[in-house]
């Protein structure tokens, strides 16, 4: 975000010299950019890949109507219930690693070293793979079918991502000056008050762009549900390109585009939020400390800091 | 529980060699990818930062699953066929390197510009204030961040099951639908999670080993 | 605000993109569907006599018969994404059994009594045993070691396992030429250990299903593709010249597909049967195979499969 900043630091300001060889250097690399792009686009062009069929069929009106877009809603549902999930459980967990309590520390610690080292879709698998094995099965509560799996892949997502936003949420506790709680006991708030009236209330804020970049990610991760066959964006996807095989890579490549306009849509809203909350927060640390949590992406924030 | 406990084993340990080198394999690929990200970010020629940009974004918005989908069963309708373990190296490392060359490039940003003034105002030139001062402290900053990013691989490597490369994951599966039944379902999924644990815990044994390596009084 | 600014472009841009797709071939194929449908003519089976108490008289109160089919095997099951029906001859089978319970099928709505749900080789015995399904008719063989695990109704057909190569493959002609070559097989397939008792000198390399498996063939990331004839032949039909199956004399397996359902229910077994018995003898089979194999091309078997009521 400040590499204007860095780049106007590191070079002398451009001479007339300077200014020609940067425009120079512009173009030779623009040139070689293109070049390459028109490369990929000619071979494309001779495998038949802009073949206006092979992009209608996957899209004929009757294929989005009950294909396509019941698919995108499965994934906004399987998103939706994933993310409440994942940040009610997470703010829980949370709460736990830097609570007084040692078993409560305890117990969070291990949830959270636990299920941030095991794959996304082995959790899925194996919750919707033992599920039966306890002398009950969900089936007896009611649920069959597509909701079944849609409850698996929440869960799954739900739990994994409870641990990385737990990690954050301890993150940013840690972020904030211990002045701030300090000044809460010195007015003679409780320890529960203090928590909820002084650090709840920054942390949250401070934290926010983080828990919204991570629910990008958890966005994305709903393409997991295709190991139990729920019909989301990716799953259904494939469905049609085997219906319609002359359009696989195309039917592929939209289904890429959907969700790349979602994860944008998403990203830019951390953008948003990340300058709003900027502002308003006794942590001048965080703010560093958020980008590089951002920037670790799926690798979580615990180690980060 | 622990049904034909050494054919199970010998399955497992042959998936969490392989979960290995495709980590470790691929993470190569991205740490290059990210580099180069890198330069074409802090270059004067927009093109190239322009492009970087698009990269970036382009594979942090799409789900690394489609990223393999489309490499390994969508590129051969152009022409394009290789193995499924090429396509497992190069989708997730080139999936990781968007978010290297992020991670790289907010090291860099993490060094106060005082540094870059001062070895600027010494009469170092671009190269050698950036190669001598912002670098070394960059790679620094960068570590931690990298680690958990390796970690992370390990976890995203699981899903290259789904284009048949049989890692982990995709042998503890193969185990539990064993057509004979011979393995127990319990058996198995402990081995596996300790399977995941031992290795996250290697690395990141590793990871601060060179962490501390690094560190430095400031 | 130029973020907003974007996003919504994004959004619209695919917004476009689907209101300006309107027909392809999706149209077509839903009419030539139809057409077929009416040429076939409708089936004469009825609702049962008699509903045995228990499962079969559960699901009948409960309204809705929830069946694992595979969504993704021509001929067999698979889903037409235009028109969101499951075509294939399980999914007939399906349709008949909802028919033999409740007199009349209505897939759609808020009164739909049958409900698909994808099933894939993997998933099927986890799906009968929590209840996720009532029953799975997804190109399931009656094994021996399966029928101590579940209660299977049928045969409702017969078939067995070959070995599909791309092409213009010459030098494999026999399942002893696979030895040293990669052949797919779908993850929790029965066909893996078939194959490994018949020639286990073939590379094994499963992937998630029998589609992604003819794709990988197509693309030439694997030497062959061994499973029930029945599945291979619904490739072939779609891409005649990209696949070859290997002559009939090749069979090395017997694959009787059953309707499953949790063990101990013999009553439901039998209804099944009776079922199967039924319309063997009406027609209703052979309308079911018309819909589907014969529309194909492919030859009536004979014998017709008869239940097996062990």
């Amino acid at each position: 975000m400040n590499s204007k900043n860095e780049t106007t630091v590191l070079f002398d300001a451009l001479g007339p010299k300077g200014r020609r060889n940067a425009n120079i250097a512009a173009a030779a690399s623009a040139v070689v950019i293109l070049g390459v792009l028109g490369w990929v686009a000619y071979v494309l062009y001779g495998e038949g890949f802009f073949e206006s069929s092979r992009w209608v069929n996957p899209l004929d009106a009757l294929v989005v109507e009950t294909t396509w877009i019941p698919a995108i809603i499965s994934t906004l549902v399987a998103f939706a219930l994933g993310s409440l999930l994942a940040v009610a459980l997470g703010v829980f967990i949370g709460f736990g690693r830097i609570s007084r309590f040692l078993p409560t520390r305890a117990a969070s610690t291990v949830y959270v070293q636990f299920f941030r080292s095991l794959p996304l879709v082995l959790l899925i698998w194996v919750s919707f793979t033992i599920d039966g094995h306890f002398g009950f099965t969900t089936d007896t509560l009611g649920w069959s079918g597509e909701a079944r799996r849609l409850t698996f892949l929440v869960l799954g997502l739900g739990i994994y991502n409870a641990a990385i936003l737990a990690e954050i949420l301890r993150a940013g506790v840690n972020a904030l000056p211990p002045g701030q709680a300090m000044a809460g006991q010195a007015i003679g708030l409780r320890h529960g008050q203090v928590q909820r009236l002084i650090v709840l209330p920054q942390v949250l804020r401070n934290m926010l762009p983080a828990v919204l970049a991570q629910l990008v990610i958890l966005l994305k991760d709903t393409s997991l549900g295709y190991v139990i066959t729920y019909p989301e964006l990716l799953h259904s996807a494939n469905i049609i390109g085997r219906d319609y095989s002359n359009s696989f890579l195309q039917a592929l490549i939209i289904a890429a585009l959907i969700y790349f306009a979602m994860a944008y849509a998403l990203s830019k809203l951390v953008v948003y939020a990340e300058r709003r909350m900027r502002k308003k927060t006794a942590a001048p640390k965080a703010a560093a400390q958020l980008e590089s949590v951002v920037a670790g992406g799926t690798a979580g924030a615990g180690t980060v800091v | 529980m622990f049904d034909n406990f050494d054919l199970m084993i010998e399955a497992l340990g042959a998936g969490m060699w392989t979960t290995v080198w495709v980590t470790l394999t691929s993470y190569a690929i991205a740490l290059v990818i990210g580099m180069v990200l890198v330069v074409m970010h802090v270059s004067p020629a927009f093109p190239a930062r322009w492009a970087a940009n698009a990269y970036t974004q382009l594979f942090r918005n799409v789900p690394l699953l489609a990223v393999l989908f489309i490499m390994y069963f969508g590129l051969p309708k152009v022409g394009i066929v290789a193995d499924s373990w090429v396509w497992a190296l190069l989708g997730l490392g080139m999936y990781t390197g968007a978010f290297v060359g992020e991670t790289m490039r907010s090291g860099i940003n993490s060094i106060p510009l005082g540094q870059a003034e001062a070895a600027r105002s010494i009469g170092l030139t671009f190269g050698q204030s950036l190669s001598s001062v912002i670098l070394p402290q960059s790679v620094r900053a960068v570590i931690p961040p990298l680690g958990s990013l390796l970690i992370a691989l390990v976890k995203n490597s699981a899903l290259v099951l789904a284009i048949g490369v049989p890692e982990l994951t995709a042998r503890s599966r193969r185990l539990i639908e064993d057509t004979q039944s011979r393995f127990d379902l319990w058996g198995v999924i402990i081995c596996v999670t300790v399977g995941y644990l031992l290795i996250a815990l290697v690395l990141s044994y590793l990871v601060r080993i060179a962490e501390k390596r690094t560190a430095f009084v400031r | 605000m130029r973020a907003f600014r974007k996003a919504a472009a994004a959004i619209a841009a695919v917004g476009l993109m689907s209101l300006a797709a309107c027909s392809g071939e999706a149209s077509q194929d839903a009419e030539d569907q139809e057409s077929l449908e009416e040429s076939v003519g409708t089936y004469s089976l009825e609702q049962s006599a008699e509903i045995p108490a228990g499962y079969i008289q559960d699901i009948q109160d409960k309204g809705v018969l929830t069946v694992g089919v595979k969504f993704d095997q021509p001929l067999i099951g698979q889903k037409n994404t235009a028109t969101g029906k499951i075509e294939g001859f399980d999914a007939e089978i399906a349709r008949l059994f909802a028919t033999y319970i409740f007199g009349e099928v209505v897939e759609e709505g808020d009164d739909a009594n049958l409900v698909f749900v994808e099933t894939t080789s993997q998933n099927r015995e986890t799906y009968i045993n929590d209840g996720t399904v009532d029953a799975v008719i997804a190109s399931y063989s009656m094994y021996p070691e399966r029928l101590t695990q579940f209660e299977f109704g049928g045969p409702y057909f017969e078939t067995g396992q070959n070995v599909m190569v791309a092409g213009d493959n010459t030098d494999i002609n026999s399942v002893a030429d696979l030895a040293g070559k990669n052949v797919c097989i779908a993850e929790g397939s029965g066909s893996i250990a078939n194959l490994e008792a018949e020639n286990p000198d073939a590379v094994i390399t499963p992937l998630a299903d029998y589609a992604a498996c003819a794709e990988a063939l197509e693309n030439g990331q694997t030497d062959a593709v061994s499973t029930d004839e029945t599945i291979l032949y619904g490739f072939t039909v779609d891409k005649p010249d990209a696949f070859r199956v290997l002559d009939s004399s090749n069979i090395f397996t017997d694959e009787p597909y059953g309707v499953a359902m949790p063990l101990g229910e013999t009553d439901a077994r039998n209804f099944v049967n009776d079922m199967i018995d039924e319309i063997l003898a009406n027609g209703d089979w052979q309308k079911a195979f018309d819909l589907t194999f014969g529309a194909a091309g492919m030859p009536t078997p004979d014998p017709l499969p008869a239940p097996n009521r062990y």
